[in-house]
């Protein structure tokens, strides 16, 4: 992994049509502004990994207990 | 019409024109584009996104107003476009919530609702870049009517 330390106002550059601009910096937290072509999709990591666990797991026994379960037990 | 073989739900009949077709996928899985919206009288209030392409992969989902009855979005430009449904016609869309199962414990995706627009047959899931709702809203169990288990 590539590791640059860059001050709000800086920014990185990726490929040429992709940047990156730290915005703001806090304790806890850093705001990123991103510039890339439409077609690239600029996501959340944790989409991503909620959609997999979402996915994983759903049987035919999960189903049935989770509808039970949300229909109060009917 | 097509029959589809699935892990949950066994064999499926359908018309071609019930799928609804992501251009982009849904994060994760950008190569699934067409799912079908499974309503059983059955599971309600649950329903299922059941991809065509992949028999096992199925997503339990919630309508979001299921979980918040006031639930509001706005929806970014880029996903109105991927859903071409067309201007005026957000209050059409179908929202889902993603569920997370995870022992006892159901999550639910309010804050990245999949969008299914019924009469474009497009479906996204759209992120918006900001917002209020949580991506792990709890989704408590019903209580159990007296004479239940």
């Amino acid at each position: 992994m590539l590791v640059i330390r860059r001050r709000a106002g800086e920014s990185i550059e990726i490929g040429g049509s992709i940047v990156i601009r730290v915005l703001d910096t806090a304790a806890s937290r850093v705001t990123l502004g991103i510039i890339a072509p439409q077609e690239v999709p600029v996501l959340r990591s944790e989409i991503r990994d909620q959609n997999e666990a979402a996915a994983r797991g759903v049987t035919p026994a999960a189903i049935d207990d989770l509808v039970r379960r949300l229909r109060g037990g009917k | 019409m097509p029959v589809l073989e699935t892990t949950n739900f066994g064999s499926l009949t359908y018309e071609p024109s019930e799928v609804y077709y992501f251009p982009v996928g849904i994060p994760a899985f950008e190569d699934e584009h067409q799912f079908l919206l499974l309503e059983q009288d059955t599971t309600r209030p649950v329903m299922f996104l059941q991809s065509t392409k992949t028999p096992s992969l199925a997503f339990l989902t919630l309508p979001v107003a299921e979980l918040d009855a006031g639930y509001a979005m706005e929806v970014p430009p880029q996903d109105q476009a991927l859903l071409a449904a067309g201007e005026g016609s957000a209050r059409s869309l179908i929202a889902l919530a993603l569920l997370t199962v995870s022992g006892q414990t159901v999550t639910a995706n309010l804050r990245a609702p999949v969008l299914l627009s019924p009469g474009s047959r497009r479906g996204v899931q759209s992120i918006p870049a900001e917002s209020d709702y949580s991506s792990q809203h709890l989704v408590p169990p019903r209580r159990q009517e007296s004479g239940g288990r």
